[in-house]
């Protein structure tokens, strides 16, 4: 590598590279009012809208995933050469669309708890909006409309459905029960944590007693029932 | 509107879009990998290699991703001393870039992983191997896909940015036939639904993989 770099050049040319960065600078402070609001109004419309105006709803959606999903160099390349804007407004409009249809990468939808569902209900409730949101029907809810009970218990029934398609769909499921054992071992609230964070879903803090029932993963089993105390932490018997 | 002419042209188009194609699988395989190497040694519990890593993933995480090409672009000849074909400084840039971002995925894919779990696995008689191979990486795995397919998106669209180097890939292709009809109406917004189809398509993929593969319970 014998290159001799030329840093004076940075220096010669100073006057050029901060009209660039002061060009950049104006862009962004031009762009993030415009990009704010326009996001604003449009995930407004996407959440608000939902009920009534499903259509305005839909096209703000259809917004989203539209400027989502273009390069942002085709939509420079189009507002400049298609539309015929100009260089700056051309960037200045670009810029807003597209990060204004810009939101956070899918955030991790939580999934079925029920304590947290039974909360959120009871806020719901308290609110006073039940009238087209799912809430509980065992402890009865506010609608009297025969449409809406019967969306909450298809919801319902959904939820449910779907926290036993994952209990069944869990891999290692003695290790999970482990995972309370553990925790019990350590003192605290023990019987608290085994019972309300199911780790990997649903935990049979009983589950030692049939190690010596029919093993659905043998030789998990076996590495889990060698470690064990010779007697069962919760009901005292033997595990082995 | 007169969409004809990208008709006649379509087979220079498809040959940009073949070449879109390869390298964003090509970088994302890439990505992928050195995404890993740089996540572990993120995790490492040495600082001497914790440290460097993760100011080289802020670094990479606070410049832009064109200057970045432009960077491989010139910087790598004067290194080997020898030209360099654009595809591969594009490549190579692509990789440099985006594998910071997959890097912090996977390390948070793999730190999801309830620290429980891993103790119950240890405390069961695995092994290190065997607990990473068995219950951390499935679980990690699972959590990852949705950001990683999101990743995979803003690499497809990161890639039309390699036409400043000359590479001939879709966007610069279009441009190229641009430049010749002179239908930038057309043409840009046959772009834009191109890019469109395919980044739709495979966000909803995403979608439906983090309905699916999302487990219960991991807090």
């Amino acid at each position: 590598m014998n290159y001799q770099p030329h840093w004076d050049i940075i220096y010669q040319y100073r006057h050029l590279l901060l009209d660039g960065l002061l060009a950049t600078v104006h862009l962004v402070l031009a762009a993030l009012p415009i990009s704010v609001l326009l996001g604003l109004f449009v995930a407004a419309g996407r959440s608000f809208l939902r009920g009534r105006w499903s259509m305005l709803s839909k096209l703000c959606e259809a917004y989203v995933e539209f400027f989502r999903n273009i390069p942002p160099i085709v939509q420079f390349f189009f507002w400049n050469f298609a539309v015929g804007l100009g260089a700056f407004p051309a960037a200045l409009v670009a810029l807003s669309v597209s990060s204004s249809a810009y939101r956070r990468d899918h955030p991790r939808r939580d999934c079925f708890d029920p304590e947290s569902t039974r909360r959120g209900r009871a806020l719901i409730r308290a609110v006073g909006v039940a009238n087209n949101l799912p809430c509980d029907p065992a402890a009865g809810n506010d609608s009297r409309d025969p449409a809406v009970e019967h969306r909450i218990h298809q919801h319902h029934q959904e939820l449910v459905r779907r926290h036993d398609d994952r209990l069944r769909r869990v891999d290692v499921p003695d290790a999970g029960n482990r995972g309370a054992l553990v925790s019990r071992f350590r003192g605290g609230n023990g019987r608290d944590r085994a019972v309300r964070s199911p780790v990997l879903g649903g935990c049979d803090p009983h589950a030692c007693c049939r190690a010596g029932g029919a093993p659905r993963h043998p030789e998990r089993l076996r590495w889990i029932s060698a470690s064990l105390p010779a007697t069962c932490v919760i009901c005292s018997k033997g595990s082995r | 509107m007169d969409f004809s002419f990208l008709a006649s042209n379509m087979r220079y188009l498809l040959e940009g879009l073949s070449v879109t194609l390869v390298l964003a699988t090509l970088s994302f395989v890439g990505c992928l990998a050195v995404g890993t190497f740089l996540a572990l040694l993120r995790l490492s519990p040495w600082r001497c290699l914790r440290w460097p890593t993760g100011l080289y993933i802020d670094l990479m995480r606070m410049v832009p991703l064109i200057m970045v090409i432009f960077w491989f672009f010139f910087f790598l000849p004067i290194l080997t001393g020898r030209p360099i074909n654009a595809f591969i400084a594009g490549l190579a840039g692509l990789v440099a870039f985006h594998s910071t971002y997959i890097a912090e995925v996977i390390r948070a894919g793999i730190q999801s992983v309830p620290r429980g779990l891993v103790e119950a696995a240890r405390s069961s008689g695995m092994s290190y191997r065997h607990c990473m191979w068995h219950v951390v990486l499935p679980i990690a795995t699972r959590n990852m896909l949705p950001a990683l397919v999101n990743r995979f998106v803003a690499l497809f669209m990161g890639t039309s940015l390699v036409y400043v180097i000359g590479v001939t890939e879709f966007f610069r292709a279009a441009t190229n036939l641009n430049m010749r009809a002179f239908r930038p109406y057309e043409t840009y917004i046959f772009v834009a639904l191109v890019y469109f189809a395919f980044c739709y398509s495979i966000s909803r993929v995403g979608a439906l993989l983090e309905r699916r593969l999302t487990l219960t319970g991991a807090r």
